[in-house]
């Protein structure tokens, strides 16, 4: 019999890079920038949706993680990306 | 006719729609529940009024996309019945895939509320009694309306006229200077490509009563009367 086990899987949702992205422009030029850290060129705000998800193994809850975004459009695929990551 | 205005939790400009279509323009109108499982087709055209449906959880829409009315509205968009979109509608049809497009957070990253200027830019039916090119009058009160599609869609939008409202200057120029959100191209309001699902950001419950405008204009109630002139000769024929 296989054993379920529970496993946190990250979804990190970004924004397309083609978009621009208001709250990172904002970290940038008005907070960085302003104060001397104009070693960073660019800024990205990204969301992460924390899953505990159970299945037999880390790749099956990595694909039962990747069906529900796929099917309730977790993330809109038209302006954002969606990175599965997990661990037991 | 009857319309049916859908109401979900979080819902807020439900009864201000309801007042226009029963108080001011005399039809009969049908507050719809989300949860209801009547059959939503006995409806002549049906109204997704704006708030925050849902608190806004996950994305602007998406959550209340995912409801079985939703499933019924698609359906009947088929049957090509008129089905209006207003703000948090709007952002209901875009995730729901009935108008193509996304809903971002404000170029500026705040919550707008004010009168705008828009340009009417096609005559369609929820537009038929303004003139195409004239500068009509509505407020905007959002935080994620920013339209946003890709630049093959959006001129796939403009051959197909499915550009119906822009944010302009009292002139009707169009430029970032008067675009509230960054939308693309300045666009407040869209069609679908058959002409009968429209979604718009500005609130034309709003703006249906001169009593409440700075203008004292009542051009929102313009869009509800274009849609039902436009019905009611789809109903004879």
């Amino acid at each position: 019999m296989t054993k379920v086990s529970e496993f946190k899987i990250d979804l990190l949702i970004s924004p397309k890079p083609e978009l621009r992205n208001p709250e990172g422009d904002t970290i940038l030029q008005d907070l960085l920038l302003r104060n001397n850290f104009d070693y960073v060129t660019s800024v990205s705000v990204s969301k992460v949706i924390q899953l505990i998800v159970k299945a037999d193994n880390l790749g099956d809850a990595k694909n039962k993680a990747a069906i529900i975004c796929d099917e309730l459009r977790l993330y809109n695929p038209l302006v954002s990306s969606c990175t599965i990551r997990g661990t037991e | 006719m009857n319309v049916a205005i859908i109401q979900f939790p979080g819902t807020n400009c439900d009864m201000d729609t309801y007042r226009v279509f029963n108080d001011y323009l005399e039809i009969d109108v049908t507050l719809f529940w989300h949860e209801n499982t009547d059959n939503l087709e006995k409806y002549d055209a049906i109204i997704l009024p704006g708030g925050f449906s849902y608190g806004d959880r996950l994305r602007a829409g998406i959550i209340a996309a995912y409801s079985p009315v939703i499933k019924q509205l698609k359906k009947i968009s088929l049957k090509g019945k008129p089905i209006i979109g207003i703000c948090n509608g709007f952002q209901i049809l875009v995730e729901s895939g009935l108008l193509p497009g996304a809903l971002l957070t404000n170029s500026n990253l705040k919550f707008i509320c004010k009168w705008v200027n828009l340009k009417v830019e096609h005559n369609n039916l929820f537009t038929n009694s303004l003139q195409s090119g004239s500068v009509i009058h509505m407020p905007i009160a959002h935080n994620e309306g920013r339209y946003y599609v890709s630049d093959d869609k959006l001129q796939e939008l403009e051959r197909n006229n499915q550009i119906i409202l822009r944010y302009s200057d009292s002139d009707g120029n169009t430029s970032m200077d008067n675009n509230p959100n960054g939308s693309i191209s300045n666009i407040a309001a869209v069609s679908n490509a058959n002409g009968n699902v429209l979604g718009m950001m500005p609130h034309p419950e709003r703006a249906s009563d001169p009593l409440l405008s700075p203008y004292s204009t009542n051009n929102g109630i313009e869009i509800f009367r274009s849609m039902i002139l436009s019905l009611e000769v789809m109903l004879k024929e």
